[in-house]
Protein backbone atom coordinates (compact mmCIF):
# COMPACT_ATOMS: atom_id res chain seq x y z
CA UNK A 1 0.00 0.00 0.00
CA UNK A 2 1.53 3.31 -1.23
CA UNK A 3 1.18 6.19 1.06
CA UNK A 4 -1.71 8.55 0.00
CA UNK A 5 -1.45 12.34 0.48
CA UNK A 6 -3.58 13.39 3.07
CA UNK A 7 -4.97 16.50 1.58
CA UNK A 8 -6.88 14.27 -1.45
CA UNK A 9 -10.65 14.95 -1.36
CA UNK A 10 -12.38 12.40 -3.44
CA UNK A 11 -14.60 13.70 -5.87
CA UNK A 12 -17.76 12.82 -3.99
CA UNK A 13 -16.26 14.19 -0.49
CA UNK A 14 -18.21 17.74 -1.59
CA UNK A 15 -21.30 15.68 -1.10
CA UNK A 16 -20.80 15.13 2.98
CA UNK A 17 -22.30 11.11 2.30
CA UNK A 18 -23.50 9.66 5.22
CA UNK A 19 -24.43 5.95 5.93
CA UNK A 20 -27.57 5.21 5.04
CA UNK A 21 -29.73 2.00 5.92
CA UNK A 22 -33.08 1.01 3.56
CA UNK A 23 -34.81 -2.40 4.12
CA UNK A 24 -35.08 -4.08 1.85
CA UNK A 25 -32.12 -2.48 0.51
CA UNK A 26 -32.76 -3.04 -3.57
CA UNK A 27 -30.10 -1.21 -4.34
CA UNK A 28 -26.04 0.33 -2.26
CA UNK A 29 -24.36 2.90 -3.75
CA UNK A 30 -20.79 3.46 -2.67
CA UNK A 31 -18.04 5.73 -3.80
CA UNK A 32 -14.79 3.23 -4.52
CA UNK A 33 -12.26 6.66 -4.67
CA UNK A 34 -9.03 7.00 -5.70
CA UNK A 35 -8.47 3.66 -7.50
CA UNK A 36 -5.80 4.20 -9.57
CA UNK A 37 -6.34 4.18 -13.65
CA UNK A 38 -4.20 4.44 -16.42
CA UNK A 39 -5.39 4.94 -20.10
CA UNK A 40 -3.19 2.82 -22.39
CA UNK A 41 -3.04 3.18 -26.39
CA UNK A 42 -0.82 1.09 -28.84
CA UNK A 43 -0.93 -1.28 -31.46
CA UNK A 44 -1.10 -4.62 -30.08
CA UNK A 45 -0.48 -6.56 -33.32
CA UNK A 46 2.69 -5.89 -31.77
CA UNK A 47 3.63 -9.31 -29.85
CA UNK A 48 6.76 -8.03 -28.45
CA UNK A 49 4.91 -5.12 -26.52
CA UNK A 50 2.03 -7.69 -25.72
CA UNK A 51 4.27 -10.04 -23.99
CA UNK A 52 6.24 -7.16 -22.30
CA UNK A 53 3.17 -5.80 -20.75
CA UNK A 54 2.06 -9.09 -19.66
CA UNK A 55 5.14 -9.68 -17.57
CA UNK A 56 3.95 -6.77 -15.61
CA UNK A 57 0.84 -8.25 -15.09
CA UNK A 58 -0.91 -6.58 -17.74
CA UNK A 59 -2.60 -8.52 -19.73
CA UNK A 60 -5.02 -7.35 -22.40
CA UNK A 61 -8.94 -8.47 -22.47
CA UNK A 62 -8.68 -11.07 -25.65
CA UNK A 63 -12.19 -9.98 -26.75
CA UNK A 64 -14.18 -6.71 -27.42
CA UNK A 65 -15.46 -5.09 -24.31
CA UNK A 66 -13.47 -7.69 -22.43
CA UNK A 67 -11.99 -7.58 -18.67
CA UNK A 68 -9.23 -9.61 -17.49
CA UNK A 69 -9.38 -9.48 -13.79
CA UNK A 70 -6.04 -8.93 -11.71
CA UNK A 71 -4.69 -7.04 -9.68
CA UNK A 72 -3.94 -4.92 -12.41
CA UNK A 73 -7.30 -5.23 -13.98
CA UNK A 74 -7.51 -3.91 -17.81
CA UNK A 75 -10.50 -3.08 -19.43
CA UNK A 76 -10.92 -2.71 -23.13
CA UNK A 77 -11.87 0.99 -24.58
CA UNK A 78 -11.56 0.50 -28.17
CA UNK A 79 -9.07 -1.44 -30.83
CA UNK A 80 -5.99 0.18 -29.80
CA UNK A 81 -7.45 1.29 -26.27
CA UNK A 82 -7.63 -0.25 -22.69
CA UNK A 83 -7.93 1.51 -18.90
CA UNK A 84 -5.85 -0.20 -16.56
CA UNK A 85 -7.35 0.04 -13.16
CA UNK A 86 -5.34 -1.17 -10.08
CA UNK A 87 -5.47 -0.61 -5.98
CA UNK A 88 -5.34 3.14 -4.86
CA UNK A 89 -1.97 4.53 -4.82
CA UNK A 90 -0.27 1.55 -7.41
CA UNK A 91 -0.67 3.72 -10.50
CA UNK A 92 2.46 5.37 -10.16
CA UNK A 93 4.23 2.04 -10.68
CA UNK A 94 2.18 1.03 -13.64
CA UNK A 95 2.90 4.49 -15.49
CA UNK A 96 6.84 3.86 -15.05
CA UNK A 97 7.11 0.18 -15.46
CA UNK A 98 4.66 0.43 -18.69
CA UNK A 99 6.37 3.29 -19.97
CA UNK A 100 9.81 1.52 -19.88
CA UNK A 101 8.03 -1.74 -21.65
CA UNK A 102 6.81 0.46 -24.51
CA UNK A 103 9.84 2.78 -24.56
CA UNK A 104 11.00 3.27 -28.72
CA UNK A 105 7.70 2.03 -29.56
CA UNK A 106 4.56 4.41 -30.86
CA UNK A 107 2.11 4.31 -27.70
CA UNK A 108 0.61 6.76 -25.28
CA UNK A 109 0.11 6.08 -21.05
CA UNK A 110 -2.31 8.79 -19.60
CA UNK A 111 -2.34 8.69 -15.49
CA UNK A 112 -6.58 9.24 -15.29
CA UNK A 113 -6.71 8.52 -11.46
CA UNK A 114 -7.93 11.59 -10.32
CA UNK A 115 -9.92 12.42 -14.18
CA UNK A 116 -12.23 9.46 -12.95
CA UNK A 117 -14.10 8.65 -10.03
CA UNK A 118 -15.73 5.33 -9.26
CA UNK A 119 -19.16 4.57 -7.90
CA UNK A 120 -20.27 0.51 -7.23
CA UNK A 121 -24.33 -0.25 -7.85
CA UNK A 122 -25.00 -3.27 -5.87
CA UNK A 123 -28.01 -4.81 -5.26
CA UNK A 124 -31.01 -6.60 -6.38
CA UNK A 125 -32.27 -4.08 -8.34
CA UNK A 126 -29.01 -2.52 -9.18
CA UNK A 127 -29.67 -3.72 -12.86
CA UNK A 128 -33.60 -1.71 -13.16
CA UNK A 129 -31.86 1.40 -11.75
CA UNK A 130 -29.44 1.85 -14.76
CA UNK A 131 -31.94 0.62 -17.47
CA UNK A 132 -33.76 4.41 -16.18
CA UNK A 133 -30.94 6.03 -18.18
CA UNK A 134 -28.45 4.02 -19.98
CA UNK A 135 -29.07 2.79 -23.63
CA UNK A 136 -27.31 -0.54 -23.32
CA UNK A 137 -28.97 -3.65 -22.92
CA UNK A 138 -28.44 -4.88 -19.37
CA UNK A 139 -29.57 -8.41 -19.64
CA UNK A 140 -27.30 -10.69 -17.77
CA UNK A 141 -27.01 -12.76 -20.82
CA UNK A 142 -25.73 -9.50 -22.73
CA UNK A 143 -23.82 -8.23 -20.04
CA UNK A 144 -22.38 -10.39 -17.59
CA UNK A 145 -19.60 -10.00 -15.30
CA UNK A 146 -16.83 -9.39 -16.86
CA UNK A 147 -17.57 -7.49 -19.61
CA UNK A 148 -17.03 -3.48 -19.63
CA UNK A 149 -18.56 -0.72 -22.15
CA UNK A 150 -18.71 2.88 -22.83
CA UNK A 151 -22.02 4.08 -22.82
CA UNK A 152 -24.32 6.96 -21.30
CA UNK A 153 -26.17 7.27 -17.97
CA UNK A 154 -28.59 10.15 -17.16
CA UNK A 155 -26.93 12.83 -19.56
CA UNK A 156 -23.30 12.13 -19.15
CA UNK A 157 -20.60 9.34 -20.70
CA UNK A 158 -19.46 6.37 -18.57
CA UNK A 159 -17.83 3.37 -18.50
CA UNK A 160 -19.60 0.74 -17.29
CA UNK A 161 -18.08 -2.63 -15.68
CA UNK A 162 -19.94 -5.87 -14.89
CA UNK A 163 -19.00 -7.90 -11.69
CA UNK A 164 -19.53 -10.89 -10.04
CA UNK A 165 -21.33 -9.74 -6.42
CA UNK A 166 -22.02 -12.73 -4.27
CA UNK A 167 -23.26 -16.01 -5.72
CA UNK A 168 -24.47 -15.40 -8.70
CA UNK A 169 -25.30 -11.75 -8.53
CA UNK A 170 -23.99 -8.95 -10.41
CA UNK A 171 -23.27 -5.38 -9.27
CA UNK A 172 -21.87 -2.87 -11.69
CA UNK A 173 -19.25 -0.25 -11.29
CA UNK A 174 -19.42 3.01 -13.22
CA UNK A 175 -16.35 5.56 -13.76
CA UNK A 176 -17.56 9.02 -14.87
CA UNK A 177 -15.17 12.17 -14.89
CA UNK A 178 -14.68 14.14 -11.80
CA UNK A 179 -16.30 17.16 -12.86
CA UNK A 180 -19.87 14.88 -13.51
CA UNK A 181 -19.68 12.39 -10.60
CA UNK A 182 -21.93 14.64 -7.89
CA UNK A 183 -24.62 14.85 -11.04
CA UNK A 184 -24.40 10.99 -11.19
CA UNK A 185 -24.27 10.09 -7.60
CA UNK A 186 -27.61 12.59 -7.73
CA UNK A 187 -28.98 10.71 -10.23
CA UNK A 188 -28.81 7.35 -9.21
CA UNK A 189 -29.64 7.93 -5.37
CA UNK A 190 -33.11 10.11 -6.95
CA UNK A 191 -33.64 6.92 -9.27
CA UNK A 192 -32.97 4.64 -5.98
CA UNK A 193 -35.68 5.66 -3.74
CA UNK A 194 -38.03 3.46 -5.16
CA UNK A 195 -35.87 0.59 -4.19
CA UNK A 196 -35.31 1.00 -0.99
CA UNK A 197 -31.46 2.83 -0.77
CA UNK A 198 -28.36 1.82 1.14
CA UNK A 199 -25.61 4.12 1.20
CA UNK A 200 -22.20 2.60 2.43
CA UNK A 201 -19.13 5.13 3.06
CA UNK B 1 -34.77 5.80 -33.42
CA UNK B 2 -32.08 3.52 -35.18
CA UNK B 3 -29.95 1.06 -33.93
CA UNK B 4 -26.20 1.39 -34.98
CA UNK B 5 -23.71 -1.38 -35.26
CA UNK B 6 -20.56 -0.21 -34.35
CA UNK B 7 -17.85 -1.98 -36.07
CA UNK B 8 -16.25 -2.40 -32.54
CA UNK B 9 -18.67 -2.53 -30.30
CA UNK B 10 -21.62 -3.69 -31.48
CA UNK B 11 -25.22 -3.11 -31.87
CA UNK B 12 -26.01 0.22 -30.14
CA UNK B 13 -28.52 3.03 -29.95
CA UNK B 14 -28.15 5.94 -31.80
CA UNK B 15 -28.43 8.13 -28.79
CA UNK B 16 -24.16 7.21 -28.43
CA UNK B 17 -23.16 7.87 -32.08
CA UNK B 18 -23.01 11.77 -34.29
CA UNK B 19 -23.01 11.97 -37.82
CA UNK B 20 -20.77 13.73 -39.80
CA UNK B 21 -21.88 14.14 -42.80
CA UNK B 22 -21.52 13.05 -46.19
CA UNK B 23 -18.33 10.52 -46.42
CA UNK B 24 -15.88 10.31 -49.60
CA UNK B 25 -15.45 13.96 -49.80
CA UNK B 26 -12.05 14.15 -51.45
CA UNK B 27 -9.81 17.48 -50.54
CA UNK B 28 -8.50 18.91 -53.84
CA UNK B 29 -4.95 17.23 -54.16
CA UNK B 30 -3.70 20.63 -55.00
CA UNK B 31 -4.72 23.59 -53.37
CA UNK B 32 -2.37 25.66 -55.49
CA UNK B 33 -3.96 25.65 -58.92
CA UNK B 34 -7.79 24.61 -57.37
CA UNK B 35 -10.06 27.47 -58.11
CA UNK B 36 -12.65 29.23 -56.43
CA UNK B 37 -15.69 27.01 -57.59
CA UNK B 38 -13.63 23.86 -56.95
CA UNK B 39 -12.98 24.80 -53.86
CA UNK B 40 -16.56 25.79 -53.23
CA UNK B 41 -17.88 22.42 -54.13
CA UNK B 42 -15.55 20.93 -52.08
CA UNK B 43 -16.28 22.87 -48.67
CA UNK B 44 -20.36 23.28 -49.64
CA UNK B 45 -21.92 20.74 -51.69
CA UNK B 46 -23.30 17.85 -50.72
CA UNK B 47 -25.26 15.26 -52.90
CA UNK B 48 -28.49 15.21 -50.30
CA UNK B 49 -29.96 11.96 -52.12
CA UNK B 50 -32.99 10.26 -51.77
CA UNK B 51 -32.09 6.80 -51.12
CA UNK B 52 -29.00 5.52 -50.38
CA UNK B 53 -26.16 8.01 -49.08
CA UNK B 54 -22.80 6.76 -47.53
CA UNK B 55 -22.50 9.53 -44.29
CA UNK B 56 -19.93 9.07 -41.55
CA UNK B 57 -20.37 8.29 -38.05
CA UNK B 58 -18.79 8.51 -34.89
CA UNK B 59 -19.38 6.55 -32.06
CA UNK B 60 -18.56 9.26 -29.64
CA UNK B 61 -20.38 8.29 -26.64
CA UNK B 62 -18.57 4.43 -26.85
CA UNK B 63 -14.98 3.87 -28.42
CA UNK B 64 -14.60 7.20 -30.14
CA UNK B 65 -13.73 5.78 -33.58
CA UNK B 66 -15.50 6.89 -36.68
CA UNK B 67 -16.57 4.79 -39.61
CA UNK B 68 -18.66 4.81 -42.73
CA UNK B 69 -22.10 3.97 -43.16
CA UNK B 70 -24.79 3.39 -45.82
CA UNK B 71 -28.19 4.47 -44.98
CA UNK B 72 -31.26 4.52 -46.91
CA UNK B 73 -32.63 8.20 -46.44
CA UNK B 74 -36.28 7.05 -47.16
CA UNK B 75 -36.51 4.14 -44.86
CA UNK B 76 -33.49 4.74 -42.33
CA UNK B 77 -32.24 1.25 -43.39
CA UNK B 78 -28.61 0.60 -42.63
CA UNK B 79 -27.22 -1.26 -45.63
CA UNK B 80 -23.86 -1.24 -44.70
CA UNK B 81 -21.43 -0.44 -41.92
CA UNK B 82 -17.78 -0.07 -43.11
CA UNK B 83 -14.13 1.21 -42.30
CA UNK B 84 -12.99 4.06 -43.39
CA UNK B 85 -10.41 3.72 -46.24
CA UNK B 86 -12.55 1.52 -47.73
CA UNK B 87 -13.98 2.36 -51.21
CA UNK B 88 -17.95 3.62 -50.91
CA UNK B 89 -20.51 1.20 -50.88
CA UNK B 90 -22.34 0.43 -53.95
CA UNK B 91 -25.55 -0.84 -53.50
CA UNK B 92 -25.94 -2.71 -56.78
CA UNK B 93 -22.68 -4.64 -55.92
CA UNK B 94 -23.54 -5.90 -52.46
CA UNK B 95 -26.56 -7.16 -50.66
CA UNK B 96 -28.42 -5.44 -47.66
CA UNK B 97 -27.39 -6.32 -44.05
CA UNK B 98 -30.30 -6.79 -42.32
CA UNK B 99 -28.03 -6.54 -39.07
CA UNK B 100 -28.41 -2.85 -37.65
CA UNK B 101 -31.56 -2.46 -39.90
CA UNK B 102 -33.64 0.49 -38.53
CA UNK B 103 -36.22 -0.62 -35.30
Amino acid sequence: MVEMDARRRSALAPLKLAPATADPAGVRLSELAHLGKVNLRFDSADQDAVAALEALGIQLPGEVNGVVAADRRVLWLGPDEWLIVTAPGEEGAVLQQASQALAGRHHALTDLTDNYTTIRVAGPSAEALLAKGCPLDLHGSVFPAGRVAQSLIGAVDMILECLVDGAGGRMFLIFVRRSFAQYTWDWLADGALEFGLTIEV
Amino acid sequence: MMQITCPWCGPRDQREFRCGGEAHIKRPADPASTDEAAWADYVFMRTNPKGTHRELWNHVHGCRRWFNMARDTVSDRILAVYAIGEPPFDPDAAPATSEGAAQ
